[in-house]
C-alpha cells in the first residue's frame, strides 16, 4: 500500500496554497462569468486585456489603409473620421513600430485602437483581476490578472492620458 | 523582459556574486537591468552601497508599491536594484498562510515589462515565501553550486524543490547548474565537478567559476566583478558564463 510522505505532503500543501491562482477561462468554457468579457491582445511579450464593453467589433486593417494608419493619425471609415491610437506607443514605447493589422473602435468615441493580431475574447471570473487601488503612475493600468500574465487596461483612462499628453490640437474628433 | 532567478538552498555558494557579476555584464551590454535582493541579509544591497532607509522589496509585498518606482539606481548605467531589508524575514509569518501570496512578485514584475530588459532575482538560501515568489516569477533558474561534497547534497534538495514548485505553479523552469568556487588544485573540487557532470550532464554549464580572491575585493569595493580589473580569472569566467547562458536562452527561444 502506498503511504504519503508527511514531510513532502506538508510542503506540497504549502506550495499549492502559495501558488494558487484562479483559472483563466476562454470564452465558451463551461463555468464562464458572463459579466466579465475581455478582448485579449498580444503586444510583444505582453498580454493586454481590454474590457469587452469598452471596444467594438475588431476591424481587419491588414490592407493599405491600415498600413498607413499611424499613432494619432486621422482616417476615414465610410463617412466618418476616426483617430488612431497605437496601443504599443502608449503601453510600451519600446515595442512600438511593429505592424498593426487590427483596429478596435472605442465605444462612444471616434477613437480606434491599433493592435497587432486579432483580439481573442476571454471570460475571467470576477476575482481573477487584482485591481490597483492607486493609479498615480500608469493610470491606464487598471489591474493585473492574479496569474501575473495579463494587464487589464482602462480604455477611458488610456485615452484621457494620451489626449492629456498629446498636442492640444489633437483632440478627440467630434462624434 | 527576461527574468532569471539565482537560487540554492545552501548558503555561501556564490549566489550574490553571480547576480552582481551577471547584472553588471547585462547592464554593460546595454540591457536595462533590475537586480532584486530577496535575502533579508541584504548582501546585494550592501554590495552596491544602497541607501538603507529607502523603500524596497518589503514595500512591494506590504504596500503594493510599483517595483519600478522603488528601485534604486546604482553607480552603473542601466543597473538598478530593488533593495532588501531585515523586515523581509517577517513576510512568511505575515503572509505565509495566505493563498496566492507566492505570485506577488510575478505580478509586480509583469507590470514592469516595458521598463526592463533583464531582471535577476537573488534568493535567500531558504525555502519560504521569498524563494517561492522568485521561482514563480522566473523563466530560467541558475543554481550556483560549490564544487564540494556537501554542496552537491544541497543541490539535490534544490532540484526537488524546483520540481515541487513547478508542479504547484503549473509551469516548468529551465535551469542551469553553475559550478562555483572551483579550485582545480584540489582533488575534492575536481571530483565534485566530475560527479556534477556525470549526474546532471548538459544542465551543468561548461564554464565554471574559479576561486578568485579578487571577487571578494570587488565586493569590498562595490564594483561588479567583470568591471573589477584585478579579477582576471573570475571576471573572465563570468563573461564566458554570461555568453554561454545567453546562447542557451537564444537557442531555447528559437525552438519555443
Amino acid at each position: 500500500m502506498m503511504t504519503r510522505d508527511p514531510d513532502n505532503a506538508a510542503l506540497r500543501d504549502y506550495l499549492d496554497a502559495l501558488l494558487q491562482e484562479p483559472a483563466l477561462q476562454a470564452a465558451g468554457a463551461a463555468q464562464r462569468d458572463p459579466q466579465t468579457l475581455w478582448q485579449s491582445c498580444r503586444l510583444g511579450h505582453l498580454q493586454l486585456l481590454l474590457p469587452g464593453n469598452a471596444v467594438g467589433t475588431p476591424i481587419d486593417a491588414s490592407d493599405d489603409t491600415a498600413s498607413t494608419a499611424r499613432h494619432l493619425a486621422q482616417i476615414r471609415i465610410g463617412t466618418e473620421d476616426w483617430r488612431v491610437l497605437e496601443l504599443a506607443r502608449c503601453i510600451a514605447p519600446n515595442l512600438a513600430g511593429a505592424a498593426t493589422d487590427t483596429l478596435l473602435p472605442v465605444a462612444g468615441s471616434r477613437w480606434l485602437l491599433a493592435v497587432s493580431g486579432r483580439p481573442v475574447p476571454m471570460h475571467l471570473p470576477n476575482d481573477a483581476i487584482e485591481w490597483r487601488a492607486q493609479r498615480s503612475s500608469r493610470p491606464w493600468l487598471a489591474g493585473m490578472s492574479r496569474d501575473g500574465r495579463h494587464m487589464a487596461l482602462d480604455v477611458g483612462a488610456l485615452i484621457a492620458h494620451v489626449t492629456g499628453n498629446a498636442d492640444t490640437t489633437q483632440e478627440e474628433p467630434s462624434p | 523582459m527576461r527574468v532569471w532567478t539565482i537560487a540554492n538552498q545552501k548558503g555561501g555558494v556564490g549566489k550574490t556574486t553571480t547576480v552582481a557579476a551577471l547584472g553588471g555584464l547585462f547592464a554593460a551590454a546595454g540591457e536595462r537591468t533590475l537586480l532584486v535582493d530577496m535575502d533579508p541579509h541584504a548582501s546585494l544591497s550592501h554590495y552596491f552601497r544602497l541607501d538603507e532607509g529607502q523603500p524596497g522589496l518589503y514595500q512591494l509585498f506590504t504596500d503594493d508599491s510599483d517595483a519600478g518606482r522603488i528601485a534604486q539606481p546604482t553607480a552603473y548605467p542601466n543597473l538598478s536594484i530593488l533593495a532588501a531589508s531585515p523586515a523581509l524575514a517577517t513576510l512568511d509569518r505575515q503572509y505565509g498562510n495566505r493563498n496566492g501570496m507566492g505570485r506577488v512578485l510575478q505580478k509586480a514584475l509583469a507590470a514592469e515589462s516595458a521598463n526592463y530588459d533583464r531582471i535577476l532575482l537573488d534568493c535567500p538560501p531558504l525555502l519560504g515565501l521569498l524563494m517561492v515568489n522568485a521561482l514563480a516569477a522566473c523563466e530560467r533558474l541558475l543554481i550556483p553550486t560549490q564544487t564540494e561534497y556537501l554542496a552537491l547534497r544541497g543541490l539535490e534538495r534544490m532540484l526537488q524543490t524546483l520540481k515541487m514548485v513547478a508542479r504547484s505553479s503549473g509551469h516548468d523552469i529551465d535551469y542551469h547548474i553553475v559550478p562555483t568556487l572551483y579550485d582545480s588544485r584540489t582533488h575534492a573540487s575536481r571530483s565534485a565537478i566530475r560527479q556534477l557532470r556525470e549526474a546532471h550532464g548538459e544542465r551543468v554549464t561548461r564554464n565554471e567559476i574559479p576561486v578568485d580572491t579578487q571577487l571578494r575585493e570587488a565586493s569590498h569595493a562595490g564594483v561588479p566583478p567583470a568591471q573589477w580589473h584585478a579579477s582576471r580569472r573570475g571576471a573572465a569566467s563570468y563573461q564566458l558564463l554570461h555568453d554561454e547562458l545567453c546562447a542557451c536562452e537564444a537557442a531555447a527561444e528559437l525552438v519555443a
